[in-house]
């Protein structure tokens, strides 16, 4: 009996990635591969120099525990289970051991795969810290640490409580944290017997709060965030349909929706104002518009390409941001109310343009803004107009071009 | 009076070759309820998706104000709500946020509107959701936004689909006495549900479906002489018509 719940968990892993393929045919096509292997290169290649001239007192051991400490407290887990092994599922739960164990193993080797090419990274850097331990000796140590990791992560999955789950996990993370740096820094025994003393802490505190025997509920709100993370990713490569996401609140720009005038031609003005603000394609554009503008302002102050190189990456982002800002436009397409709302369908379309390019301009004046005042301050001011100007012309060039696009996708 | 919807021999469905429907013909007039039944898959919601202009018929008419969808879909759209046995919310919006939409798809000028969502948001005891995201209230709640909404826009005719799934039984009584009221000041109801002894406290006439055509229409009284059961429930006609051989309650 046990081995068909493991069987079926193999079942759905097999079925996911069926599913997937074409996605990762679609972002194959793209070109996204070609352009991350060069970012990845071009990283690889500031880093060798870097290695070559490490400046005096850089922290190498608190580098090296931070980025260690991400990747051993990270501990995702596919399980495929969906809201409906409520009912299918639920009544077997005594054998889930062996549908779990499937998942744990997979969620492990990845996760070490992970933690090894990136230690195989630091490594280097590494041994020019003059630490008391060689950088292969802490292998072993790693990979113990990251399965004490992923088995402390489980017992938080079960902790009926949020507060309690959160308190445990940030314990686990300052207590990694501190295993990890002894690891770093001191004589190899003398860590581990820290490490095991801090492992033990973590068990007997996670002993604790009240628990359930099988966490369904969080099971299923994991398995679902997982797979909208991958459906964004993929979406912005190819048509696909999208799964409920919650909505976040965001009144700092929700409140916009407020004052659209109450009339009939503002209905859908209204909707896809609300929609772009409370849901991931807002969540995503205010995250693209932070990180375009500190790129922008870096790049900008580095001076680089006697400040072009600041106008370049804000022009990037803001049209990395028009794109982002157009995916509202597939919000509501398949909604019965646009069939039986009696407005016409021109102005959903309108509506649509209206919103992403109002969100556009939003992020693109700081884009410009943050990239131009950069290179103003060092007296650049050619790149510094241009990068503004350039943000702010990408807005009607990109609404053109969406309407353009949702007219052609009407007439099909 | 002139019949608010009027359907003339509808044969429809998702497949010419098979249809759902075949040759419905009946009418709805302003000031009146109607009651649809019938077993699963008797074709009530393929009928009700025809209605709403989700469905093309093969064969026959479906006027609503007057009107095809063809002729002057704006009018026709304008004329009926709809509560869907499912609700169907935008995630993203909160309650008042849903009712704003309707009142502004509605063309419900602003004062009117705020003073019909106050009255709905007490009478389904929602005032203290108003705030809350669709994607965060129960299937009882969500279902009683899609009736406030179809409420506000307080149309000719209003178009409901199991209205009482997951409905509390206040909520029952509220929407049913607002349905009362929204007869009594002319607009017509189309509803289909399975709850036989609701309906027959309610509605004026019904319409009785059996594999997608249909089998009987008429008042309460009518249909007691079709059977030929003089004071028979609607419950016991329904069986009488839909399962004779069977007579599961009786003569």
């Amino acid at each position: 009996m046990e081995a068909d719940l493991e069987a079926l968990r193999r079942k759905r892993a097999e079925a996911w990635r069926k599913a997937v393929t074409p996605y990762v045919r679609d972002m194959a096509r793209s070109g996204f591969p070609s352009v991350a292997v060069l970012a990845a290169l071009a990283a690889l290649s500031g880093y060798t120099a870097f290695l070559e001239n490490v400046p005096p007192g850089f922290p190498i051991a608190a580098v090296g525990a931070a980025l260690m400490t991400l990747l051993l407290v990270r501990s995702p887990l596919r399980t495929h289970l969906r809201p409906a092994d409520a009912v299918f599922l639920m009544p077997r739960e005594h054998e889930m051991e062996r549908y779990m164990k499937a998942a744990r193993r997979s969620g492990y080797l990845s996760g070490s795969a992970l933690t090894l090419a990136v230690w195989l990274l630091y490594a280097p850097l590494y041994g020019q810290s003059g630490a008391p331990t060689g950088a292969a000796a802490l292998v072993p140590a790693l990979l113990v640490l990251k399965a004490a990791n992923d088995a402390g992560a489980w017992q938080e999955r079960r902790m009926a409580r949020e507060t309690a789950r959160r308190l445990c996990r940030l314990l686990r993370t300052a207590l990694t944290l501190a295993a990890v740096c002894a690891l770093l820094t001191k004589p190899l025994i003398a860590a581990l017997g820290f490490a095991a003393a801090a492992a033990a802490l973590q068990a007997a505190v996670c002993w604790l709060p009240a628990r359930h025997r099988f966490p369904w509920q969080r099971l299923f709100d994991e398995e679902a965030r997982t797979r909208r993370r991958y459906e964004r990713f993929f979406r912005s490569f190819t048509d696909l349909p999208s799964e409920a996401e919650a909505p976040a609140r965001r009144p700092y720009a929700a409140w916009i929706a407020g004052y659209i005038r109450h009339s009939r031609v503002n209905t859908y003005l209204m909707l896809y104002t609300l929609t772009l603000v409370r849901t991931d394609i807002g969540g995503m554009l205010i995250r693209l518009t932070a990180v375009g503008a500190l790129a922008g302002a870096v790049t900008g102050a580095s001076g680089a390409l006697a400040g072009w190189a600041g106008a370049l990456v804000s022009w990037l982002f803001a049209l990395a941001a028009g794109v982002q800002a157009g995916t509202v436009r597939h919000a509501h397409r398949h909604a019965v109310w646009r069939h039986l709302y009696p407005l016409p369908e021109a102005g959903r379309r309108r509506a649509a343009v209206r919103v992403a390019a109002a969100a556009h301009f939003a992020g693109a004046v700081p884009l410009g803004l943050a990239a131009g005042l950069s290179a103003a301050l060092d007296g650049r001011y050619a790149p510094a107009l241009a990068a503004l100007a350039g943000c702010l012309a990408l807005v009607p060039a990109t609404a053109f071009r969406l309407r353009r696009k949702m007219e052609r996708e009407a007439a099909e | 009076m002139e019949p608010l919807v009027e359907v003339k021999e509808l044969s429809g469905g998702y497949s010419p070759r098979r249809p759902v429907l075949h040759g419905l013909t009946f009418t709805v007039a302003p000031g009146e309820i109607v009651g649809l039944i019938g077993l699963n898959g008797a074709g009530k919601s393929t009928t009700i998706r025809h209605l709403l202009g989700l469905m093309e018929p093969f064969e026959g008419t479906v006027r609503i104000g007057g009107v095809t969808l063809e002729e002057d879909a704006e009018r026709y759209r304008r004329s009926f709500a709809y509560v869907p046995e499912t609700p169907l919310l935008f995630d993203e919006l909160t309650v008042q946020e849903h009712l704003r939409l309707t009142a502004m798809a509605y063309d419900i000028d602003e004062s009117t509107y705020v003073e019909r969502a106050e009255r709905l948001l007490g009478e389904f005891r929602m005032a203290d959701k108003r705030s809350a995201f669709a994607a965060h209230l129960s299937k009882g709640m969500k279902q009683k936004v899609m009736i406030m909404n179809a409420l506000l826009a307080a149309p000719p005719l209003y178009i409901i689909d199991e209205p009482f799934l997951g409905l509390d039984p206040l909520a029952m009584r509220s929407l049913l006495e607002r349905l009362n009221e929204e007869k009594r000041s002319g607009s017509a109801i189309l509803m289909s549900s399975h709850i036989l002894s609701t309906l027959e406290a309610y509605c004026d006439r019904y319409l009785l479906l059996h594999d997608g055509r249909l089998l009987a229409s008429g008042t309460l009284e009518t249909l007691r002489e079709m059977a030929g059961m003089p004071g028979a429930s609607l419950e016991r006609l329904f069986f009488r018509f839909i399962a004779p051989e069977r007579n599961a309650y009786g003569s």
